[in-house]
Formats: C-alpha cells, sequence, structure tokens
C-alpha cells in the first residue's frame, strides 16, 4: 500500500462577492492521501477527468498523475476468498472481464481487479468452480472460444452456473397453511404432487438423501417434509463449458394436520438459507410473513354486562371483525371494529387463542393498518413477541452468514402482496441483491391458480428461462384471475439480483 | 335455482373480489336467498381481503334463518356443504339436527366442515349431548372439531367427557392436544 501523501490545491471558489461555506476553509480539510487512490480513481471512471478537475480546481496541467494501482492477489482474496492464483495480474483479468462482457456474464467496468463481480461471471460461464483450477490463458482461450448465451436482446437471466454449480437444483416448496382449506387440508399438497408427478418427479426420501450427499449437504428428516426426486432433471451447458446432467430434489413442506406447524416453519426457514430455489404459496398475512399454521385457534367473546356468559366460539376472523363493526354500531361507541378488538382485550372481555409456531416473521412493522385481518395478525404476534427472520439481528441472517458457500438463492413468494417482504429481506445477510433474486406479488392473489403457477416457474427453471419469462409464464397460467375478469399481467415483479447475467 | 336476469347478472360479479361491493349492494336491494349459496361460495374464495360486503348481505338474505332450509334443498353434498358453512358463520339452534345429519354424510368435505360448524353454536345442552355422541366417530377430522368445541365449553360435564375420550382416542396427534387441555 502507497503511503505517500499528496497535497492537492484548494477547492477555495471563495471571493468577496460570496461567503465562506465551512467546507470552503482550506486549513480545515485534511490533506488527500494517496490511501485515498480508490476514491479518486472511481470518481475518475465514474465523472470523468474534466468533472474532476472542476471539482478541485485543478488546471489541466496540475492533474496529478494518478498511477491506479490495481488488486494484489492478496487484495483480490479479501474479496473473493478462493480467487484462482493469477486474480492479481492486471492485464490478465482486464483480458478475462472483456469476455465475460462480451458474453453477457459480467456487467461492471472493466478494471482489471477482480473482485465479485468477476468471479460471479466466471461461475457463469464455467458453469461451477472449474475455472480456480485452470491457467489463465486456459480460461481466456475457454472464453474467447465460448458463445454468449441464447434469448430474447436485453433480458436477464437466473445464476443458473452458481445454482447448478454442485450439479443439483435443490428447490423448497413450502405450502402456507390455509385456514380455507380446513375442509380438505390435503387439497394443495395432492395438486402440487400432481405437478411434480407429471414432471417425473417421484417421491424418494433415500435419493434425495444421497443426491444431497452428493451436494455437500445432509437430509435433516422432518415430520412436514416430503421429499421428490427426479434424476437427470436437465441438461445444462454453461457457454465455456461441457453440458452436464443436473440432478433435481424437491422437498415439500406442508402441515396439513395443523399439528406440525413448527416443524414446517423450522424446514421452510432451511430451505431459504440452503436451498438453490424457494418457492412459497399460501397467504402472505398482510405482510407479515410466511405462515405454516393456523393464525387464530378461536375468539371467544363475553358478555359486555355479564362477563361470566361467554357466546358461542367464532373461528373466523372476517366474522370476528363483522361482529364487532356490528356490536360498536349498536352500542354506538363510534370505534372501527379494531379498535373495538382493543377496547374488548383492554377490557379482559375477549379470549383470543392464537398460534405463532408456523410464522417466519418479516416484518415489524405493520403495512396494513387500515385492515382489520392485518391489526390483528400484527397484534397477535407481538403478543407472542415473535422475533423477526430478517435484518441483521435476525435468523435468517444469521443462519445465512454462517452458510457463506451458499452464494445465492432464487425466492419465489406465491401470496397476496408478498413485495411487503421485499425490504426486509433485502437488508438481510443472504437476501441482498448480490446474494438472491425475488420473485413477490404486487396484489391480492387468487389462491385457486397457486398450483398452476407452481408448474409455470418449475418448468421455467428446468428450461433455464430468462427471469423476465418466468415472470411472463406465472403472470400467464392464472386462471382464476383471468375468468373472474381480472388482467393477470404484473402480478408477479421480477426483483433481480446483482451480477445476474444479460442476454447479449 | 331459478333466479331473475339481474341477480343472474351480479352473481357473476361475485368471481372477482374487486367486485363485492357493488354485487353485494344490489343482491341486498333485490332481496333473493337464492344468492346465498352464491355468496358462502364466494366467501370461500382464497383471497387475503376484507369480507364484510359479503357477510353483510348474507346477514341482510337471513342467512341464519335460511341455511338449513337451503341444506335441506340442496341437490348434492357441495351444496349441503356451503351451507353447512353458512350455519358456521351464523350460528342458531336451529342448525343442530341439520349439523347432526351432515357430521354423518359419507362425504368427509361435509363431515369436516360439519365438525367446524359445530364449534361455533350456541352451546345449549342439546349441543352438549350431540358434541360428545361425535367423539365416537371414527372421522378423525370431524373428532378433532369435536374435540375443540368441548375444549371451548365451560360445563364441566364437558370436560368430563374429554377426561374419558382421552383413554380412547387413538390419533396420536389428537391425545397429545386432548393431554395438553386442563380437564380436572
Amino acid at each position: 500500500m502507497v503511503k505517500e501523501s499528496v497535497q492537492f490545491p484548494n477547492k477555495n471558489r471563495a471571493t468577496a462577492k460570496k461567503s465562506p461555506r465551512p467546507q470552503d476553509h482550506a486549513e480545515e480539510r485534511p490533506p488527500l492521501s494517496l490511501q485515498n487512490i480508490t476514491d479518486i480513481t472511481t470518481l475518475q471512471q465514474t465523472i470523468g477527468n474534466r468533472s474532476l478537475q472542476r471539482l478541485f480546481d485543478l488546471p489541466t496541467a496540475r492533474i496529478p498523475p494518478f498511477a491506479i494501482q490495481r488488486w494484489t492477489l492478496e487484495q483480490a482474496r479479501e474479496h473473493v476468498a478462493n480467487a484462482p492464483s493469477w486474480a492479481g495480474e492486471e492485464s490478465i483479468v482486464r483480458a478475462i472481464q472483456r469476455q465475460l462482457r462480451r458474453l453477457g456474464l459480467y456487467l461492471l467496468a472493466v478494471d482489471g481487479d477482480y473482485g465479485r463481480g468477476s468471479d460471479a461471471g466466471l461461475v457463469e460461464a464455467f458453469g461451477g468452480d472449474e475455472f480456480r483450477t485452470l491457467s489463465a490463458e486456459a480460461v481466456l482461450t475457454r472464453l474467447q472460444t465460448a458463445e454468449p448465451p441464447e434469448g430474447r436482446h436485453g433480458e436477464h437471466t437466473l445464476r443458473y452456473g452458481e445454482m447448478f454449480r454442485d450439479g443439483v437444483l435443490d428447490m423448497t416448496i413450502g405450502i402456507g397453511y390455509d385456514e380455507a382449506l380446513e375442509r380438505d387440508p390435503e387439497y394443495s399438497l395432492r395438486n402440487f404432487i400432481a405437478v411434480l408427478q407429471t414432471r417425473n418427479f417421484v417421491p424418494d426420501q433415500a435419493g434425495a438423501a444421497e443426491i444431497y450427499q452428493q451436494a455437500g449437504r445432509v437430509l435433516q428428516p422432518s415430520l412436514a417434509d416430503q421429499y421428490f426426486v427426479r434424476r437427470n432433471a436437465l441438461i445444462y451447458t454453461p457457454p465455456a463449458g461441457p453440458p452436464r446432467p443436473i440432478h433435481a430434489v424437491v422437498r415439500l413442506v406442508s402441515n396439513t394436520s395443523g399439528a406440525h406447524g413448527a416443524a414446517a416453519s423450522q424446514s421452510f426457514r432451511e430451505g431459504l438459507v440452503n436451498s438453490d430455489t424457494i418457492y412459497y404459496a399460501g397467504h402472505g398475512r398482510y405482510g407479515t410473513g410466511p405462515d405454516f399454521d393456523r393464525n387464530f385457534a378461536s375468539f371467544i367473546l363475553h358478555h359486555i354486562d355479564d362477563p361470566t356468559v361467554t357466546e358461542p366460539p367464532i373461528l373466523d376472523y372476517a366474522v370476528l371483525e363483522n361482529t364487532l363493526a356490528a356490536e360498536a354500531r349498536r352500542l354506538r361507541t363510534g370505534r372501527s371494529a379494531w379498535r373495538q378488538f382493543l377496547w374488548r382485550h383492554e377490557h379482559q372481555l375477549i379470549d383470543v387463542n392464537f398460534r405463532n409456531e408456523g410464522n417466519l416473521r418479516m416484518n415489524t412493522r405493520n403495512l396494513h393498518t387500515g385492515e382489520f385481518g392485518g391489526n390483528l395478525i400484527n397484534w397477535a404476534l407481538e403478543q407472542g413477541n415473535i422475533q423477526p427472520e430478517t435484518g441483521e439481528t435476525g435468523r435468517l441472517g444469521t443462519l445465512a452468514g454462517a452458510n457463506p458457500e451458499r452464494r445465492y438463492r432464487v425466492a419465489v413468494f406465491n401470496g397476496c402482496r408478498t413485495r411487503d417482504y421485499e425490504t426486509s429481506l433485502r437488508s438481510t445477510t443472504g437476501f441482498s441483491q448480490e446474494s438472491a433474486h425475488l420473485f413477490t406479488t404486487s396484489r391480492t392473489v387468487l389462491g385457486d391458480d397457486d398450483s398452476l403457477v407452481l408448474a409455470a416457474f418449475l418448468d421455467s427453471i428446468l428450461q433455464q428461462q430468462s427471469s423476465e419469462q418466468i415472470v411472463r409464464e406465472m403472470d400467464s397460467v392464472q386462471a382464476t384471475m383471468r375468468s373472474s375478469g381480472q388482467n393477470p399481467t404484473g402480478t408477479f415483479r421480477n426483483v433481480r439480483g446483482s451480477n445476474e447475467p444479460v442476454i447479449r | 335455482m331459478s333466479t331473475s336476469p339481474e341477480l343472474q347478472s351480479t352473481l357473476t360479479l361475485l368471481h372477482d373480489p374487486r367486485n363485492w361491493r357493488k354485487a353485494c349492494q344490489t343482491i341486498v336491494k333485490l332481496g333473493d336467498r337464492n344468492a346465498l349459496i352464491p355468496l358462502i361460495k364466494a366467501y370461500e374464495q382464497r383471497w387475503e381481503g376484507s369480507r364484510q360486503p359479503l357477510l353483510k348481505a348474507m346477514s341482510a338474505l337471513n342467512a341464519a334463518a335460511t341455511a338449513p332450509n337451503l341444506f335441506d334443498e340442496a341437490s348434492n353434498p357441495e351444496i349441503q356443504r356451503l351451507a353447512v358453512h353458512l350455519m358456521e358463520i351464523f350460528p342458531s339452534e336451529q342448525a343442530l339436527p341439520r349439523l347432526a345429519l351432515a357430521a354423518r354424510s359419507v362425504e368427509p368435505a361435509l363431515r369436516a366442515q360439519a365438525g367446524r360448524s359445530m364449534v361455533c353454536q350456541p352451546q345449549t345442552p342439546a349441543w352438549e349431548q350431540e358434541m360428545i355422541s361425535l367423539l365416537k366417530s371414527p372421522d378423525e377430522c370431524l373428532r378433532g372439531w369435536v374435540i375443540e368445541g368441548l375444549s371451548l365449553c365451560d360445563r364441566a360435564s364437558a370436560r368430563q367427557a374429554l377426561l374419558s375420550h382421552l383413554l380412547e382416542e387413538t390419533n396420536p396427534i389428537l391425545h397429545d392436544k386432548l393431554a395438553a387441555l386442563d380437564l380436572q
């Protein structure tokens, strides 16, 4: 590291006509040091030399001769621990970056620095880590003869190279708990199994364990999980690597008995951390997060005049809202149904039996304060002191941080208004723009379409489609929404990750 | 079901939750109880949003009193199940005989809905007697609802029935649920 200090000319434009601003006092600004050379060269690359001159009031002749210091191998390995041995050779890295750009696998500046973007591009080019052991010349030769991936110009693919690096497509599908299906609790599970079986996935826990082992993972049996396997599910051909078969394992998480909410949420959390692809189908729970058990078991209202007398139980919170709204009107309290609930709770005139074992809380902030259901679910999570999974201290981030090998994941949240999860997920280790691609929904969706949407997503992944195409496929199969006169286009949001390849 | 053309066209609006408010206003104005089954069908749509317009319309059509008749007149078990769901939302003592019948149906979905609806009925002595007899049902899903219903009843006789059933319950999940209750 260069330690030499460089004194830059003052950026003092103050004249007699203009009051000096505090930052205009030259003596208050510490001399810029060559330790900040990276900042200055970044500025040069970003705003250009002329702007840099104007910024520092530098006459052209006085531009200091910035010698751009590129990362050494050691510095590259601070960013990418297993960077190849030639990662400190600027000219080679530049040539490789140029080739990666040509292939659409690297969209950052060709700067000769081997960082995470270059590394991700090479993983996509080779479909894995093979390049780490090749000579720079061999890597460059392979890249020079590679053809860019085909597809619609300008669209983006998922990082399939990263996903299939270990030869396995590991997918976790979670079926959220749906109170409306208590008359037929296995309805969604049956439909989802049919989707898998028509695509030649077979129930095979032993086979799944064997394939997991190949990928360096251990299958932990759970009461909430069923495993399906399709060997040689797809052929993956990276641009600079040989074609190879990929096995697919699907873990289907559900709680049809209603008794395994905790096990189901734990399995799904594990999937979010460790799987290549995670798919949730179920209630969005008003932005609070996926849920694998019945949210409210019962509500019992006590008579206001004689609290020892109770009304018959209410099982459905929409009915509770209706009852409380009617009560508030009858009593002329002027309260909303929600305020009436809070009043009853404060006066111990309502018993609420709620369950939180199946909740994976994404947000602590109530995003739907105008809706009774949103208020009630957030209230129950607060009562149960359920901590968020997201953010710096959440379990998701902690677990993902402990598993740095899993550098990328694709998560689909097919429930009502799951865009509500985006901000909190993005602030979570393992789900930042660099490490996750999210597909969320921008509106309320109808549950009857969920198996069709799953089928569309699964087919798209097996065909390695672009993320834009995946959204189009999922939007297009919402038969119930279409028959009800709704236009399903625009339901799914394509929340792209960084370093994802573009189709040239 | 014979309905007026105006009701017929209004009912098609119920497919889309965004139209519920408008459709329900018309339905209430028309006052035709034939709208109750389509209304409860719409209510069952798996969708996370307000169902208040549907509940108000069903209430305005006197669902509590009409549901038992709809059950009697139903042409198939699915319509019966929907009528039984109405009985859950709008409980009444008149519902009990139909619920007892539905709980013994050969249709699992009808039995399951009957179990849920039983939980929400007025806890009269007749209700309690019926619930205790349903503890003997071979249907585990139904038994689960019956256990839940009796556990929410304050009477000592209901607790005693559950305590006696604890020894006979063969389903491990239900057994655990019973064992976790304070039945003494």
